[in-house]
């Protein structure tokens, strides 16, 4: 089973998107996917754990990051992680490209949520690729 | 203030300085920004402060992360969500129909 975990920069907008991938249509959609909501605390995450350790423990719990991941590059920025340790089978990072739209904007808002969708109803599609938009 | 900001984030958190600028960007005021992110309005305006004084280099820093979201999904991951959502909508249609003959 695949998983999904929010970073803590981003947790409203989250639940925003799950709430919209819960109900009408998508909700169809969203129980094939059976997707286990997984938190931080969960894989024995803090507020203030770096990048690196993130999405190491994310790839060994088989979840998808979902992130806003607004970061210079550092050796132990997302995108130095990625860069070092992404490899064919590895799990993407789904990050949000305008956070703030996302909650100012339900269309938008749900125009990320069918994204989101697409992702996981085939992620085996996506792994290896490292980062992937969201719209 | 500036002192709550390590590392170009926020003291005890993984909200980084450009988070913040995000939301400046979006208009929104320091009260909004700290409810969404969950933190007090104190450190936002720490925040706050710490950009204005280093605003050169964390505003070069922004621009380069806009362009890398920009940029969005490389043309070979817009392919491959085509086809997803191709075969999505197919699944989606076979099991509309599937349950209006069974109903």
């Amino acid at each position: 089973m695949i998983a999904l975990i929010s970073d803590v920069n981003c947790e409203g907008h989250f639940r925003r998107i799950i709430s919209y991938m819960e109900s009408g249509w998508r909700s169809e959609i969203w129980q094939a996917v059976n997707a286990e909501i997984l938190n931080f605390r969960d894989l024995s995450l803090s507020a203030t754990t770096e990048d690196r350790e993130i999405w190491i423990a994310c790839q060994h719990a088989n979840a998808v990051l979902v992130t806003t991941n607004r970061n210079k590059d550092g050796e132990s920025s997302l995108e130095t992680t990625i860069r070092e340790l992404n490899a064919v089978d590895s799990l993407p990072v789904l990050t949000l490209a305008d956070a703030d739209k996302i909650l100012a904007d339900g269309e938008y808002a749900k125009f990320v949520a069918d994204r989101m969708l697409e992702y996981l109803f085939e992620m085996d599609e996506f792994r290896g690729v490292g980062r992937l938009y969201l719209p | 203030m500036s002192d709550n900001i390590v590392n170009d984030r926020i003291a005890g958190t993984r909200i980084t300085v450009w988070d913040i600028v995000h939301y400046l960007e979006a208009n929104r005021t320091a009260n909004e920004i700290a409810a969404i992110l969950n933190i007090s309005t104190e450190q936002v305006e720490s925040a706050i402060e710490f950009i204005d004084n280093d605003r050169e280099r964390i505003y070069k820093i922004h621009e380069k992360i806009q362009a890398r979201i920009d940029r969005g999904n490389p043309p070979e991951v817009k392919a491959k969500l085509a086809g997803v959502r191709q075969r999505m909508e197919r699944w989606l249609n076979e099991r509309n129909q599937t349950t209006q003959k069974e109903s």
